[in-house]
């Protein structure tokens, strides 16, 4: 056994990264750390799920099991198709709150959190009406697992080398124009796919992605150069490099499912008590993409089928919605639901 | 970014940042001294306290590293001296508990943490400053505060364990 090796075992230890960055900033609050309650709820939820296993055990038809499932959510009726972040988001800023950033965390706890901008005291000051309004949004929703969080958003001071480099009026004229004129000289070779062309041209590059087979690439990519170029320059736009990289259509159908898809899948389902959902994780295979649902039920539940057809019908539900449908066409998926003794149930 | 020549007492950001280089570091070694994440995770948490709270006292940043692993160190034999008299309500099914929580990939890498696992206190320090932190004998020697000759025979025997350790399993008291 040599150094280098010891280093990589040991460094092969997995860290918690989101729970360790919350610990550094506890720690750094000046506030004496809190012995964690890790240990001591361990020796109460052995003995306890112990007892609450019997007491389902032997009540076959029990009334109170009955009742929560009655409560998962719209199985078989109208599904309202919903994305809490993106309505957080708007509700607030319509009412003039400087929110920068709404996401979700699975774990230690589910909770939505919502980065406000502006100074400590701006944020103390309305951080419970942003999560009165945050909390009547989920609740319209009808989500009803995720605690909401208000914080300050992570302010990165600029460092040395990444100010930008001062820019002249004329310059910024002309960086406001370039995304124009590119639009324009694509609309001419008739290229529809969609790109950013929102950036920053202070390095005078301009990068276009073409989206596409190797062989489409192959055969736009000299017409797409000229004819931006000609658009340029009849614009009297100059000193610019055209730089057209290639993007397989898979991958931005891949980046599309998670980025897009997945979360709004997890959001759902992770967001109602009544899916009694555990975890929710996707796998990328070749031509499709794997979702692996865990539900708290054991598979010996006689509930378990049943709740599992209302997941996977929701499921389908968001992800042959009009928003993912051309996605999911493309690239189709495989819903695998289990229950919590890894049993498949559906 | 540089800080290496800057005192601590100047930048708030600076101790923020060498403290995020050496965090996954920190909870790697608070980890073999408790192989749980909420006790390592604690460990991590007072470290970081008290170096903040005493970052002043560290004239130059180079030292940052050794200083804050002698903090964690510190911090990590305290605890388990603290916690050696807690008796769990039911051994075996803690383990279990523990167990299903961590992720599967330190399945694979189990052996030699194990085998760290199973060493008494200070052969584990010494292991670990030498062979994960390399520090130097005189280093040591600081940490644990002892003379070199004692750090250096403890860790041939610490080594000889471990090597022992991993060819076979080691049992626990």
């Amino acid at each position: 056994m040599n150094n280098s090796e010891f280093k990589k075992e040991v460094d092969s230890i997995k860290v918690p990264e989101e729970r360790l960055d919350m610990t550094i900033k506890t720690a750094m609050k000046d506030e004496k750390p809190k012995r964690s309650l890790g240990k001591k709820i361990i020796y109460f939820t052995s003995a306890a799920t112990l007892f609450v296993g019997l007491l389902f055990g032997s009540a076959v038809a029990s009334p109170a099991w009955a009742d929560t499932l009655s409560k998962i959510p719209l199985l078989g009726s109208v599904f309202e198709l919903g994305e809490p972040g993106q309505d957080i988001l708007s509700a607030l800023n319509e009412q003039g709150y400087n929110v920068k950033d709404v996401s979700y965390r699975y774990q230690p706890e589910r909770a939505v959190e919502i980065r406000v901008g502006g100074s400590e005291a701006y944020i103390a000051e309305v951080q419970d009406e942003v999560k009165n309004i945050a909390e009547k949004v989920l609740e319209t929703k009808h989500y009803d697992t995720y605690s909401v969080k208000v914080m300050e958003t992570w302010d990165v001071a600029p460092e040395e080398g990444d100010k930008p480099k001062p820019v002249s009026e004329e310059e910024k004229q002309e960086q406001l124009v370039i995304p124009l004129k590119v639009m324009e000289a694509m609309n001419k070779i008739d290229y529809k796919h969609e790109f950013s062309l929102m950036r920053n041209y202070s390095s005078k590059t301009i990068e276009i992605p073409i989206e596409g087979s190797e062989e489409y690439y192959n055969k736009m990519k000299d017409i797409v150069k000229s004819t931006v170029n000609d658009e340029l320059q009849a614009s009297n736009i100059k000193g610019y490099t055209v730089n057209v990289s290639h993007q397989p259509t898979k991958k931005v159908i891949q980046e599309k499912w998670k980025l897009d898809l997945m979360p709004v899948v997890t959001q759902e389902l992770m967001g109602k008590k009544g899916y009694h959902v555990t975890e929710v994780k996707s796998a990328m295979k070749e031509n499709r993409m794997l979702l692996k649902i865990t539900t708290s039920l054991k598979g010996s539940d006689y509930s378990a089928n049943e709740l599992a057809k209302g997941i996977e019908e929701n499921v389908n539900k968001i992800l042959n919605s009009d928003s993912f449908d051309q996605i999911t066409n493309e690239f189709p998926y495989e819903v695998n639901i289990y229950s919590k003794d890894n049993k498949k149930i559906n | 970014m540089d800080h290496s020549k800057k005192p601590m007492k100047e930048n708030n950001y600076a101790f923020q940042d060498l403290i995020h280089q050496e965090k996954n570091k920190l909870y790697r070694m608070a980890y073999l001294y408790v192989k749980n994440e909420n006790d390592a995770l604690d460990i991590v948490q007072e470290t970081i306290y008290k170096a903040y709270r005493s970052k002043d006292k560290l004239k130059n940043t180079e030292y940052f590293s050794t200083w804050l692993t002698r903090i964690l160190i510190n911090n990590a034999l305290n605890f388990i001296k603290k916690n050696r008299n807690v008796v769990p309500f039911d051994e075996k099914e803690m383990e279990k508990f523990q167990e299903s929580s961590e992720h599967t990939s330190i399945e694979n890498h189990i052996d030699l943490v194990d085998a760290i696992d199973c060493l008494d206190e200070t052969y584990k320090t010494v292991i670990i400053l030498r062979y994960y932190k390399d520090f130097t004998i005189k280093q040591i020697a600081e940490v644990l505060n002892c003379p070199e000759g004692t750090v250096k025979t403890n860790l041939h025997r610490a080594t000889n364990q471990l090597r022992s350790n991993l060819r076979e399993d080691c049992f626990y008291e």
